[in-house]
């Protein structure tokens, strides 16, 4: 059942006040924080305040919003005004914000109350969290193991129960990745449903703010909340407001689901593969015809978005030059301006940007552009084509969320090992689709049953639909 | 065989992203960017001559709005200037460019 609701209940019936639930939520966070390191930054006053806000319209009759005064948290790359804002790097370690994220502001505007910025892969770069400036968040199932990333802070603070929902950004499954990891839900919408304005951009072809949440509707309220075109971001698309949680009938009947031959090849683990192919028979059960299907290319997907974000990323992070606002040096010795840039940005930026950002520069060098940026770009548009056409005959797409369970802390230390972990999402960035993952059960890994996802992608913009999907297994397993 | 990136390019490649590189980072970065690579030649199998490059993803077109100058509060100057991290009066400090 949806936390949001009942929560909302509580609220409206009096039998809860806001202060009262904020305050159970942050003492979870004291509890948890020393073991999970999920949250930079807490505003625990500021929390309090705004719930107290709530209260009192409360008291004098007024209604109020379904998520007003229900604590969450803000993946720490997304912009609150007078707040720190880090992105998990060193180079923006003191950076406090100057205006609210589009999607702040609509939070605020339900009365949303803020208990903190979470934890994450520095600037979104990463599967794990654990390239943040600021500590590795630990998975809390195992805390051996990583949460997943780049928004594992978030994950790991929504499966703790440190606060009911949260936002995080996945460009190439950031979202959904770390939800497969710590056993929740994470809605990556279509490019474009959620304004990007105020969020720190990695690669801007490819970044869609996301939600996580333990619920499915959940996830759809807090969607609801914050998708819509926004005059601040050109390329929010122009869509009509829908409210999402209406669309969740809870009936699959004469839906048609296909899955994909390229994602349960020979090559995934057997027990994944076990339960993914349970987890198709339940949808079954829920009035759905599976259907096999193929998008034939899949195998180019890694590779394709290795050379787009990268290459984004290098042209987005240029403007880090320690001028107008990061981590500078007042004094030291400097041949000319520079020098002063690269040792700044060589001492603020974490290896795996410094690799990444040379990545990305070398594809888009003269010379080399053609034979990577170029031809990436038209793969892109092979692997758009196989969704169109997939989606001719089916209506969802189902898939494992990810081809291993949490791995372990330090396991994974050669960069093409790591990004083999977001094989299974990245096609819907480079499609720019929307998909959800959604626990499907558990797996045994070295003796402990850890959390695994199933992933929906649906058409464009048919975030409904396939949220909808999602709720029908979850209300009948 | 023969290298994808020299270290030497490496370092020019370092230089054009404005990064200074530690001698182990070059190190590292040529033996990681190298694998990297060569994973990406598995593109080179694909016939694209007849794909289209991809414009925006869900095929959005320009977007256009008046060109107006919008002032800021006092306070959101003030907040803007405060993350600026060598300054003279209102003024941004650098090192001179020429």
């Amino acid at each position: 059942m949806s936390i949001i609701q009942k929560l909302h209940k509580d609220l409206v019936n009096k039998k809860n006040s806001s202060v009262e639930i904020t305050r159970n939520y942050l003492n979870k966070i004291k509890d948890k924080e020393k073991d999970l390191n999920a949250f930079i930054t807490i505003s625990e006053e500021q929390a309090l305040k705004d719930a107290q806000k709530i209260d009192d319209n409360i008291k004098a009759g007024k209604s109020i919003d379904l998520l007003a005064g229900l604590p969450g948290a803000l993946k720490d790359n997304i912009s609150v005004s007078g707040g720190k804002t880090t992105a998990g790097s060193k180079i923006l370690e003191n950076h406090v914000a100057s205006y609210d994220a589009t999607v702040t502001r609509r939070l605020k505007n339900s009365g949303a109350v803020l208990v903190g910025k979470t934890n994450c892969d520095e600037f979104a770069c990463g599967s794990s969290t654990e390239s943040s400036a600021f500590g590795i968040t630990k998975n809390p199932y195992d805390l051996t193991r990583v949460p997943g990333g780049s928004s594992g802070g978030s994950a790991a603070a929504v499966a703790s129960e440190e606060v009911v929902w949260a936002l995080g950004t996945d460009t190439g499954g950031s979202v959904r990745q770390p939800a497969s990891f710590c056993g929740i839900v994470g809605l990556k919408p279509t490019y474009g449903r959620i304004s990007r304005y105020g969020v720190i951009s990695y690669a801007s072809s490819l970044d869609q703010i996301g939600i996580m949440t333990k619920t499915v509707e959940d996830a759809a309220i807090v969607l609801t909340r914050i998708a819509g075109e926004d005059k601040l971001d050109a390329t929010s698309a122009h869509s009509s407001d829908r409210i999402y949680e209406h669309y969740l009938s809870g009936d699959l009947t004469g839906k048609k689901i296909g899955i994909p031959k390229e994602y349960v090849s020979k090559n995934l683990n057997e027990s994944i593969k076990n339960k993914f192919f349970e987890a198709v028979e339940k949808y079954k059960e829920c009035g759905a015809e599976i259907i096999d299907i193929s998008l034939p290319h899949t195998e180019y997907a890694l590779a394709t978005y290795y050379i787009i974000a990268p290459s984004e990323l290098s042209s987005n992070l240029a403007r880090y030059d320690g001028v107008r606002y990061g981590l500078s040096f007042k004094q030291g010795d400097f041949d000319n301006i520079q020098d002063f840039y690269r040792k700044i940005r060589g001492s603020g930026f974490g290896s795996e940007i410094k690799r990444r950002v040379i990545l990305g520069t070398y594809a888009l060098s003269s010379g080399y552009y053609d034979e990577y940026y170029k031809k990436a770009q038209k793969i892109r548009g092979l692997i758009r084509k196989d969704f169109e056409i997939a989606f001719k005959k089916v209506d969802y797409i189902f898939t494992p969320t990810t081809p291993e369970t949490a791995f372990k802390i330090g396991e994974k230390s050669d960069p093409l090992m790591a990004y083999l972990s977001d094989i299974y999402t990245i096609t819907a960035n480079l499609a720019g689709i929307p998909a959800i993952s959604h626990p499907i059960g558990t797996v045994e890994t070295d003796g402990i049953n850890l959390p695994i996802g199933g992933q929906l992608f649906g058409k464009w913009f048919d975030e409904e639909g396939i949220l909808n999907a999602a709720f029908t297994f979850e209300k009948n397993f | 065989m023969v290298k994808k990136i020299s270290e030497k390019d490496l370092v020019k490649v370092a230089n054009l992203a404005q990064i200074t590189l530690t001698e182990k980072e070059v190190l590292d970065f040529s033996k990681d960017l190298e694998s990297i690579l060569s994973y990406f030649d598995k593109l080179q199998e694909i016939n694209t001559e007849n794909a289209d490059e991809i414009g925006h993803i869900t095929g959005m077109t320009n977007v256009y709005r008046e060109d107006e100058s919008v002032d800021i509060s006092s306070e959101e100057k003030e907040m803007i200037l405060s993350n600026v991290p060598n300054k003279a009066g209102r003024h941004i400090r650098v090192k001179n460019v020429l």
